[in-house]
């Protein structure tokens, strides 16, 4: 049998680094944040952001995670002499739901699952992983196949590090991954803002989801007001009705069908104690994904 | 062997130059008077931002256009995070370090209060140091270093904090990059000036608690509207060349490339051009909207004189 020697010394090396940390997660980020990652070495001492000094760190991208419930953050730099650099960052966040929230907005869904329950995300130059609480980022600051290599060697070592229990909130699962290929889970204004900018006022949801495709995007609207479905719908299509760029409302099936400003057709029901929302270019596509959330909610229940 | 001239291209150069020579001499005065009518945006695009850069405000009318001989000038650039696509480039900050010195500027000042970190590891310190800049950074905690100015045109911000160290100088070019931006959709020129802003003045953009429901969102972009409204840049050049067009301003994100530097001086009209560069439309983003509200610029671009150039 023939083993390639590179391929052998890395591993050898991954098993020995891995195995001589014994780091756990529960401690803090810092304690198993390592000096040196192979060749590659810690350029300074972590820098930790709490609560609002995340504002100091990323100025105006702090919203988005504060409103899926932002504890901290951990923030490192690694360089390899004559390779460039990789950055590390690690989110605390409220809850597993949190950090589930802002992995999916960053990563639109497209996420792969980790022999250790861990989600992860490979992108050309960086990897966004989840566990349990944790967001980790780790980044290619000098882009080139070496740095890349360095990202890819990075995730295997921290997967090993971080684990924790990730589970997937029930409101993005409606969205079967098969049929959308992005899905995002969403707690606020901002996170669906950033998606479809449906309304100019308080829409007052507690969380909700969306599956999106080339030409349609698909919103869940889940309410906790105590308020129940029905009413909760009236008041929403009452509210896009004042919105100047609304037009042609056409009651139908039970929902409400009409059009935006960009003449997107939008079709809007109910589901269960769900509000669903379409838009895209095809009624009958709208009602097809109406349908397919519908046997969603039936599986689940 | 020289190449072979036959007595027909001969006759044709000879005629053609004949003609020049007689139109130049016929009219001289009226060629060479005629007023040079400028863009209002400059677009370059090719593979050499520095290059792009330069070209860019050539063909605007150049930099002594807006730097005047003698003056100080100070740049608000953004070293934001080393992520790519997420800072300015460091060649389009070289050649506009260079043009300004080239036309005259006594000295051109790079004023930050994002630490030195950030620009050191931007790879911007060093492009300012040795294209003959100076870079000078406030202690972002120290709100001495910050002036109230008031913003009476402001319908959110009634106040600023902005840098002192900024009315030590005649002119402000802001060198943006632009990008995708979670709080605001977008960045671009107008985003940019919350750069010259203190943080703490800059913290109440966003509403107490964190809270984003859309009134906060939208009190944001107002405040970011009111705040330009008392700082007006001679000139603005916004790096188009590489940035993230998912999870901005931070990165890491998906990134776009267009290769392209864009000039001019009405904010309004460079952000709606920018933000299309990645199918965004001006009049979805509330910022831009409420900078066209402040009268600040013009947001529909059709009747703009725009010039694209490809190097």
């Amino acid at each position: 049998m023939y083993f390639r020697p590179g391929i052998v010394f890395i591993t050898i090396l991954l098993i020995c680094f891995v195995s001589g940390l014994n780091g756990d997660i529960k401690k803090s980020p810092v304690d198993i944040l390592p000096g040196n990652i192979m060749d590659w070495k810690m350029k300074d001492e972590p820098e930790i952001y709490k609560g609002d000094d995340l504002f100091l760190y990323i100025n105006g991208g702090a919203d988005i995670y504060q409103e899926y419930g932002f504890k901290e953050v951990y923030s490192v730099e690694y360089e390899k002499e004559g390779t460039g650099r990789i950055s590390v960052e690690i989110y605390n966040m409220d809850d597993p739901v949190s950090a589930f929230g802002i992995f999916s907005f960053k990563t639109e869904g497209k996420w792969k699952e980790s022999r250790n329950g861990n989600l992860y995300c490979p992108e050309d130059y960086y990897q966004n992983i989840l566990a349990g609480n944790y967001l980790i980022i780790i980044t290619s600051i000098d882009v080139n196949e070496e740095t890349k290599k360095g990202v890819r060697i990075f995730r295997k070592i921290f997967e090993e590090k971080i684990s924790g229990n990730s589970p997937i909130p029930r409101i993005i699962n409606l969205f079967n991954q098969e049929k959308f290929k992005k899905r995002i889970y969403f707690e606020g204004d901002l996170g669906l803002m950033n998606i479809y900018n449906l309304i100019s006022t308080e829409l007052g949801i507690t969380n909700g989801a969306a599956g999106i495709n080339d030409n349609n995007i698909s919103l869940i609207l889940n309410y906790n007001n105590g308020k129940n479905i029905r009413s909760n719908f009236s008041s929403l299509i009452d509210l896009l009705k004042i919105e100047d760029r609304y037009s042609e409302f056409v009651s139908i099936d039970g929902g409400v069908n009409f059009l935006d400003r960009k003449k997107n057709v939008i079709y809007a029901t109910t589901l269960d104690r769900y509000i669903v929302i379409y838009i895209g270019e095809k009624l009958d596509e709208g009602r097809i994904i109406a349908k397919q959330i519908s046997d969603e909610i039936s599986l689940i229940k | 062997m020289g190449e072979k001239i036959s007595r027909r291209s001969f006759i044709k150069t000879g005629a053609v130059l004949g003609a020049s020579s007689i139109l130049l001499y016929e009219f001289p005065k009226k060629i060479y008077s005629s007023p040079k009518v400028y863009p209002d945006i400059s677009v370059v695009s090719g593979t050499d931002y520095y290059d792009n850069t330069i070209k860019a405000v050539a063909s605007l009318g150049g930099m002594n256009k807006y730097v005047g001989r003698g003056s100080k000038v100070a740049i608000l650039a953004n070293p934001q995070r080393p992520n790519p696509g997420a800072f300015t480039s460091p060649l389009v900050v070289s050649a506009i370090i260079n043009m300004c010195l080239e036309a005259g500027a006594s000295s051109v000042t790079f004023i930050s209060w994002l630490p030195v970190k950030a620009w050191e590891a931007t790879g911007l310190k060093h492009a300012v140091e040795k294209s003959g800049g100076i870079l000078e950074i406030v202690d972002l905690r120290e709100e001495s270093f910050f002036k109230t100015v008031p913003v009476p045109e402001g319908k959110v911000l009634k106040e600023a904090r902005v840098m002192k160290k900024l009315f030590d100088h005649d002119l402000l070019i802001n060198v943006p990059v632009t990008k995708d931006h979670l709080g605001n959709k977008f960045t671009g020129t107008m985003k940019n000036l919350m750069g010259l802003n203190s943080p703490k003045s800059n913290r109440t953009f966003h509403k107490s608690d964190w809270k984003t429901n859309r009134k906060s969102i939208i009190h944001l972009d107002q405040s970011i509207a009111d705040l330009n409204t008392i700082i007006t840049p001679a000139l603005s050049v916004v790096d188009a060349t590489e940035f993230i067009i998912t999870n901005g301003p931070f990165g890491p994100g998906e990134l776009l490339k267009p290769q392209k530097v864009i000039a001019g001086t009405d904010r309004i009209a460079i952000d709606s051009y920018c933000c299309q560069l990645w199918g965004l439309k001006p009049e979805d983003i509330v910022m831009i909207k409420k900078g066209f509200e402040h009268g600040l610029g013009k947001m529909d671009l059709s009747g703009m004189k725009i010039s694209e150039i490809a190097l």
